[in-house]
């Protein structure tokens, strides 16, 4: 875990899966700046994951590991899920997926954390 | 697929929503499962038991036809009966309960979510009734 790329993608994710579900209200489905900046969030977060795995490797880990793998992996994995899943509804509820994936992408980053500092 | 596809439109988000609870509670069953079963195993194998209905709820809204559909109604009501029994039980015997499960306090460390999904899912369900003979 590496702590400012972590507060990054908490407010990153925050703020574009409020964007996300913003146009899903207004019945819009996803633009192609959300689109990148959601490309461009699934793979900080994966930038995130080999860090903390390297870290995990190199001896450097949190109390619980066990806990802190399974939100990695899953906060690894739900971006790139998100995204293909929001391009399977190409409507404004394919903007609610990719919005939903985000903010939780938030909270998982967010537990890493905490787990991360125990 | 007809027009009363459960799998499209809100559906689909249903079905992200139940993929990624069962993803969430099975993972966090497992862990606790293996690492620390004997602190609460009653709480750990509800969290068990709920991450298998999401997975099975899963299933049903990926089917989509009325096999599918029949499924994850089945699911949808256990787990709203789930999340309302174990919530009540969670704050009337709380010494039952020494570690938190999905259904706890109706779902309050998960936001509140695994009350709002089988809430939202039957409303879903009811919308889209189903096949009906002249939809074939």
């Amino acid at each position: 875990m590496w702590t400012p790329l972590a507060f990054a993608i908490i407010l990153g994710s925050v703020g574009l899966g409020v964007w996300c579900l913003a146009s899903g209200a207004r019945g819009r489905y996803l633009n192609q700046p959300q689109y990148s900046g959601l490309l461009v969030l699934a793979a900080i977060v994966l930038v995130q994951s080999v860090v903390a795995a390297v870290r995990l490797v190199a001896g450097d880990r949190p109390s619980d590991v066990a806990t802190f793998v399974g939100y990695l992996l899953t906060a690894a994995l739900l971006m790139p899920a998100g995204v293909w899943m929001a391009r399977a509804e190409p409507t404004r509820w394919g903007s609610v997926i990719a919005g939903a994936a985000a903010l939780v992408v938030a909270v998982l980053t967010l537990r890493c954390l905490q787990v991360w500092s125990r | 697929m007809t027009r009363s596809a459960i799998n499209t439109g809100p559906g689909r988000v249903l079905l992200f929503l139940y993929a990624l609870f069962a993803v969430a509670a099975g993972a966090r069953a497992g862990v606790q499962i293996a690492t620390k079963f004997s602190e609460a195993p009653v709480a750990y194998l509800l969290s068990a038991f709920a991450a298998v209905v999401y997975l099975v709820a899963t299933v049903g809204f990926v089917r989509g036809d009325h096999g599918g559909r029949r499924l994850a109604m089945a699911c949808l009501l256990i787990e709203l009966a789930g999340v309302l029994v174990v919530g009540t039980l969670s704050l009337v015997l709380t010494s039952a309960f020494p570690d938190e499960t999905v259904w706890s306090q109706y779902g309050r460390g998960y936001g509140f979510v695994p009350l709002a999904l089988p809430v939202l899912g039957l409303l879903w369900l009811r919308a889209k009734p189903g096949d009906t003979p002249a939809d074939k």
